[in-house]
């Protein structure tokens, strides 16, 4: 314990020094998001130009703070100001910020975001005052974005590792009493109150215990557990620590998916920091508590995320589920009690064994304490990763935080495949496990998926039941098989072939699928079906007997047309026509071939925003 | 406990799965993918049922009972969802016929129009009437298919032994794959892909003889479809008899059930109900045994040579004849060569007719040299399949276990699966070696010299290595066990072997297991005096026999320099012995008989199938001749010495001249880097040999082919079926190329009938080149 405060001492004064430099510090954020968004080469804009103007300044590489549709985002401390948080940093203007700061000293026309303290500072806003970031309540997301997650000083010096200290000083089954208190429910999807299932595998009587973290994350845009891995990677370690002293289990594996290279980069070396501080491997802080950590990665299975089938992953057999009883809590890795947990469920533990329960009460509503990380994507101004008190309304979440959508709303899916699609009038409705699943939707892990008028529901139902069919292990005959119908069902009403039946065979279907699959993927996959016919039938109706898609989506009931009189013969569309489908003389109206056409919406989309061209083409979609 | 089903009270044990519950109270819930021998699956979902307290709908063969819990499991509901299941399934499983309504007209003209290369509907499928599937869909009176067909169009697998797989009729309950994986542990098959593209085949696209298939057949038999079907009974429809009977192809003598039709063998299956038991056989006995009967070559009428040549004659002629050829023959002037694999019956025949019509005692068989001699002397030790399992450890020598020897494998897998440990010594990977904590493949010389290290190791400390070291250590505990395969006869140091296996034995109390590739050995040692086989070839050399009497026995190459030769046996002789008298006889399944049995007491087995033409039965074709030759009354003799079978066989060996020679080795040469070694026939049965006779065994062990790993084909640029000339410093041959995954690189292994070893020592070292030419 000494060893850690002596650690902790030196890293609370190092981040001290950082927080009020002498020479510059410059943070970028270069996680998956930010990266995608050009950070590494805005990294590279940012040396060349230190060099350029002859400057010494620390660079540190931060996670991501969750406001995506900003990146990339580049921090910087200097000239005793307050660390200052500029987005949307490209080459040219990260030259700009650096050359006006560092060199010039003055901040007019840099446009910083915000200030991220100690102290205010020339009338800059704090950062968190911005509408996004401003309704949340951030505590599994407290850290990212704002420390190195490849330096655990940082991690120490913002109360890292204070919540493992405090429970190897309690008993386990007073870590459980705390974190059952404390009201916590698996943030994986299923919502299992967390106590309960680390007191039923702290009770199952064997020598060997195991506790599995799920970093499978297969859902089609959630990526809240690979933000919290690559941007505080040490949260999820000390979490598996105070999980693993209350069930007590001295071997953990993190199965994490291999599409995520960067977060298991990041994961390994907090590994190594953590072994070398003595807070992992044998008589972890001198208590006589053990525990070893092993990475396992996924191969690309969807179903792997279900916890039988990722058991049977580690275990080397096909990622395949059985059916529960026994759980595995009971009878799960080996055959011994395992407790499977989400990532973003063992980061919180910190926060509750350091905070104490009570306080974690104080967030969320009875039934559903705390809060909910969310990735708040797709038809949305403010696209990114949020973290709201359970229990927040979806209207808050789309408009106040996420700042509406650009066309009219037209429905938000949460939980991803499993979940299903909230039409606008239940916008009201709060944001808890109880709530969504009495309006057909799930929690699941978190995705938000927004759409407006542009997109098909029945498009995204078809979608999410193909992803579902593609990744079903096989092994029961209604996943298999029933989804493989419905599938060819959804292209039939898609395409416009569709029998007037269909609809109810397909709810039949669905509700087959439902009732008699093995295991969550196909027991959920008819959701977003159902969810979509429950609210948008008259969407599906219009698909099936009157071939209209509104959204105009659906390639074959759609049709491309030029409007003579608007065309401006400027040509754009012809050159970007993959098929040669529009042809037409310069300064002429030109022709669209229908039989030619693809549908790839590339004609519309230049006649749409060119600033010749006269916004002349248009989509319609039959109607009978 | 008790549960109540169906508004039924009902008694229960507490580990049972409701659907035990229900099958052991009559209570019938359809189901696909459930079979006793496996654990629960869940897949095909045709199970559920509801149970009150409980959500949704559990399938009942994966829940366990409580007390008081109340199940039913035919509501409205459930019938409702199985039936939704089953157009599920029915609409990737073409099934033409199942719902036609045309049914009962259609059937009166089918006749043989199954004879089809692909399956489009019940009429139409190998597994008509005898199909799981077919049977569930009838009971619940479907009568069209709700959902459009999305048929997968595989292409049949029709390329390996045995069987066929066609995956369109697949249902996807897991069987195969579980039954290989839990069961028989040779894990040749799995999953592949998931969704809608979803196989089942062995992974990474291998073959199934790559990837260690035995062809034992377990998949087969569970398979509820018809999506495998063997290939030798595949058009024969179903069977109408099922009789219990024996293996008669090893000493292992495994149990089976034969399948015959119209009194014709068809088929072999292990004893128990058709798709629940998957059995221990071996693929011999599995596939081969059927084919065998019913080879179309077998000898079915009598012949004699006549001046002019051969022709048939009559059995009144041939008896006749025969009689000549035995009355007042002088004493001690005749040879018979007997057959290991007879029923004990025919060896007491045997006897009877050798002392008084043949009156002699050179009796012997072709197999009985001093060196199976000396391996009988140690196999009189072996222990029961039982003891096998409950070792505390296992040593195995010499034993190929590639399609052979099924139980004793399963045993061995069994056990090494649950933490025996397990050492294999030899030079051939068989199913059990994944297994081996050691699988030691011996350089010549190290055959025997293990065996010296490991005698050393126990009798005074000094252990040469740590491998030697845990294997002693291993053996000295109690219950150990030894399992030493006829491959030894083989190797030149054969003596040695054994002679060094007696004395760990000794120093050890090892159990001790040696299977032999003979049907009934044990059973002729019991009931016939026999002679060594060199002592009688010595006879006959030295022309001091007129008449060699063949009993389902090939001991020559040519003709022997004798008088007369009469030849009594089901299969051809080669054309050059050109005996004097042929007489058919009949095989195991065309007679009743007593076997030695698995478990040490003899087992009777019934007739299974009408005698082949003009093939009589051993026992009547001597008690004729005996009569026709004057001596009256052998029948009766015969018959009253039968009832008195002993409960335990006791085998009486010859003397033999068993000294222990020197110890022959080559010595390592760095210009010879491959091992070869070469392995008799385990296969022969009668005066034929499976390897050879049946078309699928011979795919598989590919006698006088040079077995060779790929990875050293590939360094040479060596491919299956090419030629390569072997040599040593003394001599050189060219031999047909094999390539196989379960040879060890650095070995090449010829299986062989023929027992001349090309050369001087085996094991020794060669080396491997191309012919000039190519």
């Amino acid at each position: 314990m000494n060893d850690l405060k002596r650690l902790r001492t030196k890293s609370i004064s190092e981040w001290e020094e950082i927080r009020t430099p002498g020479e510059p510090v410059i943070y970028i954020g270069m996680a998956s998001c930010g990266i995608a968004a050009g950070a590494k080469k805005v990294k590279s804009a940012i040396k060349e130009s230190l060099d350029k103007y002859n400057i010494n300044a620390r660079l540190i590489e931060v996670g991501c703070i969750g406001t995506c549709y900003l990146e990339p985002i580049v921090d910087i401390s200097a000239n005793g100001l307050p660390r200052l948080s500029f987005g949307n940093v490209d080459e040219k203007r990260a030259d700009f910020i650096i050359r006006k700061l560092l060199v010039d000293k003055d901040l007019s026309k840099t446009k910083p975001l915000g200030h991220l303290g100690p102290e205010s500072s020339n009338g800059i806003p704090h950062l968190f005052e911005q509408s996004m970031l401003k309704p949340q309540v951030r505590i599994v997301t407290k850290n990212c974005g704002l420390i190195d997650p490849g330096n655990i000083n940082h991690y120490l010096a913002n109360d890292g590792y204070l919540g493992i200290s405090r429970a190897l000083e309690m008993k386990p089954s007073e870590v459980i009493e705390e974190i059952t208190k404390a009201g916590l429910r698996g943030r994986g999807g299923a919502g299992f109150p967390t106590g309960k299932k680390w007191k039923t595998c702290r009770n199952a009587k064997s020598d060997i215990k195991y506790l599995i973290c799920n970093a499978d994350e297969g859902d089609p845009g959630a990526f809240m557990n690979r933000l919290l891995i690559e941007s505080d990677p040490h949260a999820l370690l000390e979490g598996m620590l105070i999980a693993a002293y209350a069930i007590g289990a001295s071997q953990a594996y993190i199965y994490i998916r291999a599409e995520y290279p960067l977060a298991i980069v990041r994961l390994k070396k907090a590994l190594e920091q953590a072994k070398d501080a003595g807070l992992l491997g044998n008589n972890i802080l001198g208590s006589g508590f053990s525990l070893s950590i092993k990475i396992k990665e996924g191969a690309g299975a969807f179903v792997c995320g279900e916890e039988t089938s990722l058991i049977h992953s580690i275990e080397g057999k096909r990622g395949m589920p059985r059916t529960r009883p026994p759980y595995p809590a009971e009878s799960g890795l080996y055959q011994k009690p395992t407790v499977i947990n989400n990532v973003e469920t063992l980061g919180t533990a910190p926060h509750i064994l350091r905070n104490g329960a009570e306080w974690y009460r104080q967030f969320g509503v009875e039934g559903n304490f705390g809060t909910k990380t969310f990735s708040l994507v797709g038809k949305i101004r403010r696209s990114g990763l949020i973290e709201v008190p359970l229990g927040t309304p979806l209207r808050k979440i789309i408009y106040d935080i996420g700042g509406g959508t650009l066309k009219p709303f037209k429905a938000v899916q949460t939980g991803g495949p499993s979940g299903g699609c909230i039409p606008a009038e239940l916008l009201d409705t709060p944001v808890t496990y109880e709530t969504l699943s009495s309006i057909g939707s799930i929690m699941g892990s978190g995705g938000l998926i927004v759409m407006d008028e542009d997109t098909c529901v029945v498009d995204i139902a078809r979608y999410f039941l193909d992803f579902i069919q593609k990744e079903s292990c096989g092994k029961c005959t209604p996943c298999r098989v029933g989804t493989r119908h419905m599938v060819e069902m959804l292209e039939k009403i898609c395409t416009g072939n569709a029998t007037p039946d269909i609809l109810d065979k397909l709810e039949s279907m669905a509700k087959l699928v439902q009732a008699t699959s093995l295991c969550g993927l196909g027991q959920t996959a008819p959701n977003p079906v159902l969810t979509t016919l429950r609210y948008f039938r008259p969407e599906y109706i219009e698909h099936v007997k009157d071939y209209y898609c509104s959204a105009l989506v659906c390639s074959k009931l759609i049709e491309f047309s030029v409007i003579k009189e608007k065309c401006t013969g400027c040509q754009r569309c012809v050159s970007v026509c993959p098929t040669g489908a529009i042809t037409g003389p310069r300064s002429e109206p030109h022709n669209l071939d229908t039989s030619k056409c693809i549908k790839c919406r590339a004609c519309y989309e230049v006649c749409r925003f060119d600033a010749i061209a006269g916004n002349a083409i248009i989509i319609t979609s039959r109607k009978e | 406990m008790e549960i109540t089903i169906n508004n039924k009270p009902v008694k229960v044990k507490s580990n049972q799965t409701v659907m035990e519950a229900a099958d052991e109270n009559g209570i019938y819930i359809p189901r696909l993918c459930a079979h006793p021998e496996l654990v629960p699956y869940g897949g095909c979902r045709l199970c559920i049922v509801e149970i009150e307290g409980r959500k949704g709908y559990p399938t009942s063969c994966t829940t366990i009972v409580e007390e008081g819990m109340i199940v039913r499991t035919e509501t409205n509901m459930i019938q409702d969802m199985r039936r939704d299941l089953l157009q599920l399934i029915l609409s990737e499983h073409p099934s033409a016929c199942l719902l036609c309504q045309d049914i009962e007209g259609c059937s009166m003209f089918q006749g043989t129009i199954r004879k089809v290369g692909v399956t489009t509907g019940c009429r139409w499928c190998p597994k008509d009437k005898d199909c799981e599937l077919q049977r569930i869909v009838e009971s619940f009176d479907i009568k069209e298919l709700t959902l459009p067909g999305l048929y997968r169009d595989l292409p049949v697998e029709k390329y390996d032994p045995f069987f066929d797989r066609d995956y369109n009729l697949c249902i996807y309950c897991g069987r195969c794959v579980r039954i290989c994986n839990e069961y028989r542990k040779n894990s040749v098959i799995a999953l592949r892909q998931r969704g809608k593209y979803t196989t089942i085949g062995p992974s990474f696209d291998s073959d199934h003889t790559d990837a260690g298939c035995e062809y034992c057949g377990a998949c087969v038999s569970v398979c509820p479809t018809g999506a495998m079907s063997e290939k030798s009974r595949k058009w024969w429809g179903e069977p109408d008899k099922y009789t219990k009977s024996i293996c008669p192809l090893c000493s292992i003598n495994c149990e089976i059930q034969v399948l015959s039709l119209r009194e014709k063998i068809v088929g072999t299956l292990p004893p128990g109900k058709p798709h629940e038991e998957a059995g221990e056989l071996c693929v011999k006995g599995r596939f081969c045994l059927s084919e065998l009967v019913n080879r179309t070559n077998r000898m079915l009428e009598p012949q004699y040579l006549f001046p002019e040549g051969y022709g048939i004659i009559t059995w009144k002629e041939a008896i006749k004849n025969g009689g000549k050829l035995l009355k007042d023959i002088p004493e001690d002037s005749t040879a018979v060569f007997v057959s290991p694999d007879l029923s004990l019956e025919e060896y007491i025949a045997i006897a009877e007719f050798s002392a008084k019509a043949l009156k002699t005692s050179d009796i012997t068989s072709s197999c009985l040299d001093s060196g199976m001699i000396a391996y009988q002397r140690l196999a009189k030790k072996s222990v029961t399949i039982d003891r096998v399992r409950k070792s505390s450890s296992i040593f195995s020598l010499f034993l190929n276990g590639n399609y052979n020897y099924g139980p004793l494998t399963m045993a061995v897998k069994e056990a090494a699966f649950n933490g025996v440990p397990y050492y294999q010594l030899g030079w051939i990977k068989d199913s059990t070696s994944r297994f081996a904590e050691h699988a030691i493949i011996p350089l010549p010389g190290e055959e025997t010299g293990i065996l010296d290290d490991i005698i050393s190791c126990l009798e005074n400390g000094k252990c040469e290595n740590e491998v030697v070291r845990e294997i002693s250590g291993q053996l000295k505990k109690k219950n150990s066990l030894i399992i030493a395969g006829p491959w030894i006869l083989s190797l030149s140091n054969s003596f040695l072997i054994m002679d060094r296996i007696r004395r760990i034995v000794e120093l050890t109390g090892s159990g001790l297991y040696m299977p032999d590739p003979h049907g009934n050995l044990k059973g002729m040692l019991s009931f016939l005096a026999v002679r060594p086989v060199e002592s009688v070839l010595d006879k006959i050399e030295k022309g001091k026999i007129d008449l060699v009497y063949l009993i389902g026995d090939m001991p020559f190459k040519n003709r022997p320099a004798v008088g007369k030769i009469v030849c009594q046996s089901s299969f051809p002789f080669p054309g050059d012995l050109k005996p004097d008298l042929i007489l058919p006889s009949t095989l195991w399944g065309e007679t009743q008989g007593t076997w030695p049995g698995m478990n040490g007491s003899p087992v009777k087995t019934r007739k299974t199938a009408k005698t082949h033409d003009y093939a009589l039965p051993h026992t009547e074709i001597l008690s004729r001749l005996a009569t026709a030759s004057g001596i009256e009354g052998m029948k009766e003799s015969v018959k009253s010495k039968i009832r008195k079978v002993p409960s335990e066989l006791k085998p009486h060996l010859p003397a033999a001249d068993i000294s222990i020679p020197e110890l022959s080795s080559v010595n390592k040469d760095n210009s010879m880097p491959f091992v070869f070694v070469r392995e008799q026939s385990p296969n022969s049965y009668m005066n034929t040999d499976l390897s050879y006779a049946v078309e699928g065994l011979n795919e598989l062990v590919s006698p006088d082919h040079l077995m060779m790993n790929p990875s050293d084909a590939g360094k040479m640029d060596i491919e299956d079926n090419a030629s390569v000339i072997v040599s040593n410093n003394d001599t050189e041959y060219t031999y047909q190329v094999r390539i196989r995954k379960n040879i060890p690189q650095g070995v090449v292994c010829i299986t062989s009938g023929n027992s001349e070893s090309e050369f001087r020592f085996n094991p020794c070292y060669v080396k491997i080149r191309r012919p000039a030419n190519v």
